[in-house]
């Protein structure tokens, strides 16, 4: 059984390990099936997007990793061979990219969930319950990988919610928008 | 499957012709249910959602599938909408001009058919992308280069005959193509130039031949199917010498474009040198975000700031020099002097960690990439659609136009981002109107902007060299010369050629007969 692995530098990047912490241990759990590729793409520039692919792989869940530099060319070369389910927490014009060349392939988008940074706070659209991603300060996309490996497979009400914690900040190589996507090709899904 | 019926068609007819298409490229060819439609959408339309769906969409794998589709469209008179990679985005993207047509999906057409070391050119079908051509050539070990779009996965036939444009000397895209194959809408197969004679080995070394040209007329236009175009490659020069210059003020952009003429002209730059505006520059770097949270557009004072932050001006000019070392130093000498002489100009051969730079250089030497579209961060949410007014390469005449661009993007609450290119005798203003597709005032906002922009451009006598599909009938209004003499041609052409106006029907404002009054 794995345990959902919340890495030591996501806390202290925080700064506030006991808000961040709060609800983990009530989080689901994700048990790898044998017949699922789960690949996750990485915008290597993108910090929040290293978070997130980074909680997926330590925690099991995401077995292959796509890592996409400024260029924004390994789109083109390496969406090609996916299969099974291909997640990530990307800028919008990489998830657009991605949804076009995954959906040209016969994937089929699953989430679309988006973030964005205004008025000095991070706001989510997402589903699911709010309360962790509202109090998880810069550990939010380790918060948003594991919400999101919980709600693939079924599609529920999206709610709008806001960083609630002393400390939201946008650093400076973050596009201050993103969006954290599923796709799923036929046979995959959950 | 798609609820969604061609406009006109009854569906038991709709439905028949479904079933023959299956009988020619098989079942599995044929799309029809939401998933492998959704992927024909314009991701960034400027129109609210439901506009601009397909009812289907069809793959054919060659010229004979082609030929036999064309029959049973003619027979139910099903309206088609040609694509060749779909990625015309900013302009349509894949998407066909009005929701009911069936899509002719030409990307299972992706051949390199032939690569001409010795005399430098290919011949590719419509699926060839960018990318895929320039990774053949390294490949085969090729010394020859492509002249990519500035997005990697654009279609290499498609956009000569959308008329794009790229950086290097071979930048102006229909100029260099050299011979295409066509599918006419009564199934008959022409070939251009020296293609038309028997067993020539020379289609894709001449456009000449005897009569009359005919391959304009295949582009931006909806009177054949192009399924097979040379394109002429340039060989990879003995040295290559890129270069940025930025320049504070604004106003500096009349006296780049005075010193810039004669230079092109004469073929001092060979390519297509840029003029860049500060935010579209720097996009690709930071985001609007990071600097101002208000609405409308960003104050001076940021302005400034933001270029003082990543070394830009207000205008950042990029150009290249190619040939031998030799030649490239005495010509250098030229242009240094010349273009530095504006008052402010800092000169930059090189820039460390600068993603703007990098993938400039990359495009002027041919190499696709796919950076470009990060500078849609600048706002988030992706939207964009690009007004693309022509000009002269004459300075007081550039800057006219971009002040009562500039003006209108205020107007509406937008900040001005754009860039000039200069081409033979031509500029191409590129205007990127962004804006958050999830916001819906804005998107509005982005609509209502670029109508305003058409009917003053126009007013101003500036005409668009391309549009988005929401946007072809107005632009194709202001081609007024002679009571629109010039369309009604294009219009008579196409009821001789296409009397079913099957071929993408509405393509440029180009409509058949049959919808010219529900159009």
């Amino acid at each position: 059984m794995m345990t959902w692995y919340l890495r030591r530098r996501d806390v202290l990047g925080a700064g506030a390990l006991g808000t961040a912490a709060v609800g983990l241990d009530t989080l689901a759990r994700f048990e790898p099936g044998r017949s699922r590729t789960v690949t996750v793409v990485e915008e290597s520039g993108v910090p929040e997007s290293r978070q997130f692919a980074s909680a997926l792989i330590d925690s099991g869940f995401a077995g292959e990793v796509i890592r996409i530099d400024q260029s924004l060319n390994g789109l083109l070369h390496e969406l090609e061979a996916t299969t099974g389910t291909v997640i990530g927490m990307t800028s919008d014009p990489v998830a657009m990219i991605a949804g076009q060349l995954l959906g040209e392939r016969g994937a089929h988008a699953r989430q679309f969930w988006q973030h964005h940074y205004a008025g000095g706070r991070w706001g989510h659209r997402t589903e699911g319950s709010v309360r962790l991603i509202e109090n998880t300060t810069h550990a939010w996309p380790v918060a948003i990988a594991h919400q999101l490996q919980s709600a693939i497979g079924s599609r529920s009400r999206q709610f709008p919610n806001a960083c609630t914690s002393g400390a939201c900040a946008l650093v400076v190589s973050s596009p201050g928008m993103l969006v954290s996507w599923v796709h799923e090709f036929e046979g995959y899904q959950s | 499957m798609s609820s969604i019926v061609p406009q006109g068609v009854a569906a038991s007819d709709f439905s028949n012709a479904l079933d023959e298409f299956a009988g020619v490229v098989g079942k599995d060819r044929v799309y029809v249910d939401e998933q492998p439609l959704s992927s024909y959408r314009d991701a960034y339309s400027p129109l609210a959602d439901g506009e601009f769906l397909p009812s289907a969409a069809v793959a054919p794998e060659g010229v004979e599938q082609i030929k036999k589709i064309l029959k049973i469209a003619n027979a139910y008179k099903i309206p088609i909408w040609t694509i060749g990679t779909g990625r015309n985005f900013a302009y349509g993207g894949p998407a066909p001009r009005k929701s009911g047509y069936v899509m002719l999906d030409l990307r299972r057409m992706n051949r390199i058919i032939e690569v001409n070391e010795k005399y430098g050119y290919a011949l590719v079908e419509p699926g060839v992308s960018y990318m895929q051509l320039y990774r053949h050539l390294r490949a085969i070990g090729s010394k020859l280069w492509i002249d990519p779009a500035a997005p990697a996965w654009g279609g290499v036939m498609g956009n000569a005959l959308e008329h794009g444009a790229g950086y290097t000397p071979y930048g102006d895209h229909f100029t260099m193509q050299c011979g295409m194959e066509v599918v006419l809408a009564d199934g008959e197969v022409i070939r251009t130039g020296q293609g038309a004679l028997a067993g020539s080995k020379h289609w894709q070394v001449t456009k000449h031949a005897a009569g009359p040209q005919f391959d304009g007329m295949f582009t931006q236009s909806n009177f054949g199917v192009v399924t097979k175009m040379g394109i002429w490659l340039m060989p990879e020069p003995p040295g290559y010498k890129p270069f940025m210059i930025t320049y504070e003020r604004e106003e500096d952009l009349e006296a780049i474009f005075e010193i810039t003429r004669p230079l092109k002209v004469n073929q001092i730059i060979p390519n297509a040198a840029v003029a860049v505006d500060l935010l579209w520059e720097v996009s690709a770097k930071t985001t609007r975000r990071h600097y101002f949270d208000g609405k409308g557009p960003l104050p001076q004072s940021i302005r400034k700031q933001i270029a003082s932050d990543h070394k830009l001006g207000m205008w950042n000019y990029y150009g290249a020099l190619y040939g031998p070392p030799p030649i490239i130093e005495n010509n250098w000498k030229i242009v240094e002097d010349a273009l530095m002489s504006i008052p402010g100009a800092k000169l930059y051969l090189d820039r460390e960690n600068d993603p703007a730079w990098d993938y400039r250089v990359r495009l002027m030497r041919g190499e696709p990439n796919m950076t470009e579209f990060s500078i849609m961060n600048w706002i988030g949410g992706g939207g964009h659609v690009n007004f693309s007014p022509l000009l002269a390469p004459n300075g007081s005449e550039a800057l006219a136009q971009y002040n009562l661009i500039k003006s209108r993007c205020h107007d509406h609450g937008f900040d001005y981002i754009g860039e000039f290119l200069v081409g033979w005798r031509d500029m191409h203003h590129i205007l990127m109107i962004m804006y958050d597709r999830a916001d819906e005032a804005m998107r509005k906002g982005a609509y209502d902007l670029f109508g305003v922009l058409v009917a003053e451009a126009a007013e101003s006598g500036f005409g668009e060299y391309r549009t988005h599909l929401a946007f072809m009938d107005q632009i194709a209004k202001t081609y007024k010369h002679n009571d629109g003499a010039l369309w009604d041609l294009h219009q008579r052409i196409k009821d001789v050629m296409d009397p079913n106006g099957i071929l993408s029907p509405g393509k440029q404002g180009i409509w058949p007969k049959s919808m010219r009054t529900t159009s």
